[in-house]
């Protein structure tokens, strides 16, 4: 395998020493050396190398194999498409027009497909940018003496290329009969032409047979008789050759004869009489290129006369008059003779700018009757190049119309070398500097509108060679120069065609409104290599502005005024619930702290005072005898009980208040003691009782000489709550177990009912309540009598009257009574003056008070009547 | 030498000194004299209920003689876990406890407010218009029909069943709302005698803290 290399596009394997792929025709040996021999470049002048036709076969497109094969199977009919074998080309001392075609490089890209495909090479496939080596955009001029003898004999009565063949593969290579045409004439270069293989190393193709088409051959014949005499060639003698391709040909030949750069340059002009007019009409058209940008081309110095000349062609005649227009006018203007027989798809490549006008449809009705039906369906009317140039399209794919043949829909669209320096626009532009087109193109067709034209040429790709063709001669040094940097006033700006502004993406990107509606957008620039152009951002910084604000929407609710009302009605009231109620001022917290010391100075001064004074100014209160007396109970009760009686004494009161208890039941426990001798048992409910018991036998009733152990005992703490106390006066003994019951004191003491009497001291209501509720129903004959605070006296004296108790003794008020029954002052006549005084300075205070209350109150209903 | 009195005087008579601050408003000594009596207090009780209660009652016998006592078991377990009150994630095992104080306590409660309190009122209040037991029965009858009127609308004051009115405001009736008016009357006489009392209370504690500032002074 050492000998075989697998193609790179396809993947076919080849020998080692092909260059071309056998298969694809895609080149399998790169250039990187020097080409020399027949890889060496094509120089201007110099004939292209001959290539074998017959190799060509895989690449022709569709209809032209079909056509071939037509005309393969009517061979009879023609025997005038007879293949030569060595197809001789006239050699003319005149340059080649067409050789550079097959100097094509890979570089140049902008081989049109249309173009390629006419030579029956490539199909309808896009070209792939690719390496050099793939050599398919590759335009090779085969020798026609190359080319396979089995083409040769091929004739037939249709020519092939007007029937559909198959596309072939793809294959930089016009078509042989244009190479035929002018390869032993002057080899036609092409400035931007890459070095192009020959002819010769042109792959042969796999397939060649015997099926060259027939015009093929009379191509060959055609080109040979240019070699000789271009003007004596017969053209393609076949009635069905259309006689524009049998003026092609001497055109050709003609126009390989002008120097580089000028396709049409009519330097060699064809002096044949068979050199078909148009063609020299386009000798004339390149001549007048040269001319200064001011002088118009005359009136078509060689008007095609022959009847045979299409009539699209004749009018080429005149609308080549529009190409030499001057650039500063207006495409509209530069109409086209009105000759009714120019196509409009050829009037408008003077009329690169124009848009679709009204008058297209027009135009392109009125020749829609000249145009040859193949190039009807391949264009339709008016109406799609409108479609076309209303594209915004910048997809150089983009078909121009559905029903355009596959080589007319394959044309590339004009990139950025369309849009490149002026001079290099496709040859159907007028050029700044007013050069013209001399030529026509070769499948113009007047039923086309200039409209149609430029739809159809639009997404074309057109070569250099062709593009330079239109251009001028010897375009002038500052012509070369981008239209920015030209000379002032030299050049006009340059009248885009249809197709160009078509691709512009400024209108296409932007929305309709806004490529209208901007008047900004719709300025023409004047500076820069975008002079001309419109819709243009300007470069000036601060000039730029965006194209499109964002709408700006209103954030207002729509509400009406009786809404916006209610609404403020609503948020008030929200605000009023939140809103934090004002603080009384400091001012009366101070009024009142005062009114607080002055109270208490007051009564510590007086109550202190009269106490330390030692008055008896106030009277102890009188003892009346009434039944009800619950003091005069009391002490009845505790004068019933016998003497030496154990008598049993709960404390149940707090320390907080053993003073007032101390002070209260003093007089009765004197009197009680003074008289009877009881034996004390002291219990109490609270832990601090005992204590407490021992506080008053030891400081109030020290006088009485209570010894314990011998006069009282202490049982100590009952526990438990209402609990204990109603265990306790169930069974005294089980409540508390203590040694004490077997004391003198307790001896013989195992009940509640065992006691004389019960007296119980207590500062709390609750507490007297416990009391008389649990021990009440287990006294017996006991007297029950309470001692309680001034503040519990109220609460308990419904027992009083219930005869639960049997006297109540409450505040120091009853102790006085009791004081006052015993004819002896003790502590509560000691107390009674400050405590006397200490009530009325409370009385006058809250009288005072209540008074003061009073005005305040009157005052603030006045100042509220009189708001 | 410093006789224990004294001490004690100098303590009372500080601590005396100490809440009397109160008056001039909140401040450290108030708070300190507080704390000490709620400390000292408190103190005095737990010592009080071990020597008089556990130990003699629960703890010497039940570890005496355990047998005769066994018994006693029961109150130890209580205690104990009443113990548990204290820690948050063992509070419930002192519910048996709380449980036990709480039943019998309102066991004894209800007991004796019904048979102390409720029904010897009730009946007390009927003998007020026992006309026999009384020397002037027209007085007996005034002080009785005065008392049971009292003792009604203080009842009915606080009864709080209402309708809701054609206004869409919520009252009682008219004849409820009158009683209720007189029975407030009667409340408030008898919140009045109650504050008198209190009244009567703190003034005779001030006057006895005098006479211990005049006996610690010996002003006398």
């Amino acid at each position: 395998m050492a000998d075989m290399i697998k193609c790179s596009v396809c993947g076919e394997i080849n020998p080692a020493d092909n260059e071309f792929c056998k298969n694809c025709l895609s080149r399998l040996q790169p250039l990187t050396g020097p080409l020399k021999g027949e890889n060496a470049p094509l120089q201007p002048g110099q004939a292209p190398t001959k290539k074998n036709t017959s190799e060509l076969e895989p690449i022709l497109p569709q209809w032209l194999r079909e056509a071939r094969q037509q005309a393969q199977q009517t061979e009879g009919d023609e025997p005038k498409f007879a293949a030569q074998e060595a197809p001789t080309i006239p050699v003319s001392s005149e340059p080649d027009l067409l050789a550079g075609l097959a100097s094509q490089s890979d570089e140049d890209e902008d081989v049109p497909d249309w173009l390629v495909n006419i030579t029956g090479s490539a199909p309808a496939k896009k070209k792939k940018v690719e390496q050099e080596d793939s050599n398919i955009k590759k335009v090779e001029m085969g020798d026609f003496s190359e080319m396979p003898a089995d083409d040769k004999g091929s004739a037939s009565p249709t020519p092939t290329w007007m029937t559909p063949q198959e596309a072939a593969p793809e294959k930089d290579e016009l078509a042989s009969w244009l190479s035929e045409m002018g390869q032993t004439s002057v080899p036609f270069a092409d400035e931007k032409a890459a070095p192009v293989q020959p002819a010769a190393s042109t792959p042969e193709p796999p397939s060649a047979s015997a099926d060259q088409s027939d015009w093929l051959h009379d191509l060959q014949n055609g080109a040979s008789t240019f070699d000789e005499t271009p003007a004596d060639q017969a053209p393609i003698s076949s009635d069905e050759t259309p006689d524009w391709l049998k003026n092609l040909d001497a055109g050709v030949a003609s126009s390989e004869q002008t120097p580089a750069q000028q396709v049409f340059t009519p330097q060699a002009p064809i002096s044949s009489d068979d050199t078909p007019d148009w063609l020299k009409n386009l000798d004339a058209s390149a001549v007048s290129a040269s001319q200064p940008p001011d002088q118009q081309l005359p009136a078509p110095q060689a008007p095609i006369s022959s009847d045979e000349t299409p009539d699209w062609l004749k009018n080429l005649d005149a609308g080549a008059v529009s190409f030499e227009q001057k650039p500063a006018e207006k495409p509209a203007e530069s109409q086209p003779a009105p000759a009714s027989d120019v196509p409009d798809w050829l009037r408008t490549f003077g009329e690169p700018s124009a848009p679709s006008t009204p008058n297209e449809p027009a135009v392109a009705q009125t020749s829609d009757a000249i145009m040859p039906d193949w190039l009807k369906a391949a264009a339709p009317s008016g109406e799609a190049p409108q479609a076309v140039q209303s594209e915004k399209s910048t997809d150089a794919e983009t078909p121009v119309a559905v029903e355009m043949p596959d080589w007319l829909s394959s044309l590339k669209p004009v990139e950025t070398e369309s849009k490149a320096p002026e001079s290099a626009a496709p040859a159907f532009v007028p050029k700044e500097s007013g050069d013209t087109l001399s030529t026509a193109p070769a499948f113009a067709d007047d039923s086309l509108s200039s409209g149609d034209v430029d739809a159809i040429f639009g997404s074309m790709q057109m070569p250099d060679w062709l593009s330079s063709a239109a251009a001028p001669s010897q375009p002038p040094a500052s012509e070369s120069l981008p239209p920015a940097a030209q000379p002032a006033g030299s050049i006009a700006p340059a009248e885009l065609p249809s197709w160009v502004q078509a691709m512009r993406p400024v209108e296409a990107a932007l929305p309709p409104d806004m490529s209208q509606g901007e008047a900004s957008d719709t300025g023409v620039e004047t500076k820069g290599p975008l002079a001309g152009l419109q819709g243009v951002l300007p470069t000036i910084p601060g000039v730029i502005k965006a194209s499109s604000r964002p709408k700006s929407h209103s954030i207002k609710l729509n509400a009406s005024e009786e809404q916006q009302a209610h609404s403020a009605l609503l948020e008030q009231i929200l605000a009023e619930e939140t809103a934090p109620v004002p603080m009384k001022s400091s001012s009366a917290i101070l009024s009142q702290r005062v009114l607080r010391w002055v109270i208490t100075a007051l009564l510590f001064l007086s109550v202190g005072g009269i106490f330390f004074s030692r008055t008896q100014i106030f009277t102890l209160p009188s003892r009346v005898p009434l039944p009800n007396d619950e003091t005069e109970a009391a002490i009845s009760s505790l004068d019933a009980i016998p003497a030496g009686a154990p008598v049993l004494a709960v404390f149940d009161y707090q320390p907080s208040l053993a003073g007032e208890l101390e002070a209260t039941s003093a007089p009765l426990f004197n009197r009680l003691l003074l008289l009877k001798h009881p034996n004390l048992v002291i219990v109490s409910t609270s832990p601090t009782g005992s204590a407490l018991a021992e506080r008053l036998l030891s400081t109030t009733l020290k006088d009485r000489n209570y010894q314990r152990g011998t006069q009282y005992v202490d049982l100590g703490y009952l526990a438990g709550g209402l609990a204990g106390v109603y265990d306790f006066a169930q069974t005294p003994t089980t409540a508390i177990p203590t040694d004490l019951w077997q004391s003198a004191v307790l001896q013989g003491k195992a009940h509640l009912s065992d006691f004389a009497a019960v007296i119980v001291l207590t500062d709390s209501a609750e507490a007297g309540r416990v009391w008389i509720e649990q021990a009440g129903p287990f006294r017996g004959n006991a007297s029950f009598v309470v001692v309680s605070s001034a503040q519990a006296g109220p609460m308990l004296m419904p027992y009083m009257q219930s005869g639960q108790i049997n006297g109540l003794v409450a505040g120091l008020n009853s102790a006085a009574k009791v004081e006052q029954a015993n004819g002896q002052p003790g502590l509560t006549r000691r107390y009674w003056d400050a405590y006397s005084l200490g009530l009325l300075l409370a009385v006058a205070f809250m009288i005072l008070g209540g008074f003061w209350n009073f005005i305040l109150g009157l005052q603030a209903r006045r100042t509220q009547e009189v708001k | 030498m410093i006789s224990p009195d004294l001490i004690v005087g100098v303590v009372a008579f500080l601590f005396t000194l100490m809440i009397f601050s109160y008056l001039i408003g909140d401040n450290p000594l108030f708070r300190v004299a507080v704390y000490i009596f709620v400390g000292v207090s408190a103190g005095y009780v737990a010592a009080v209920a071990f020597r008089q209660v556990i130990l003699p009652d629960l703890l010497m016998p039940f570890f005496d003689n355990p047998l005769q006592h066994a018994i006693l078991i029961v109150p130890l377990i209580l205690g104990l876990l009443l113990l548990t009150k204290v820690s948050p994630q063992l509070t419930k095992w002192g519910t048996p406890s709380m449980a036990v104080l709480v039943g019998v306590s309102a066991a004894v409660a209800i007991g004796g407010a019904v048979t102390g309190t409720l029904i010897p009122q009730i009946g007390a209040t009927i003998n007020l218009f026992d006309l026999r037991a009384s020397a002037s029965p027209a007085a007996a009858l005034l002080n009785g029909g005065f008392i049971l009127v009292g003792v009604i609308t203080t009842l009915v004051y606080f009864h709080f069943s209402a309708i809701s009115t054609a206004d869409g405001s919520v009252r009682r009736l008219g004849l409820i709302e009158l009683i209720a008016f007189i029975g407030s009357i009667f409340l408030a006489f008898a919140l009045g005698v109650l504050f008198a009392g209190v009244y009567s209370a703190a003034l005779t504690a001030l006057i006895e803290r005098f006479h211990f500032f005049g006996t610690f002074f010996g002003l006398g």
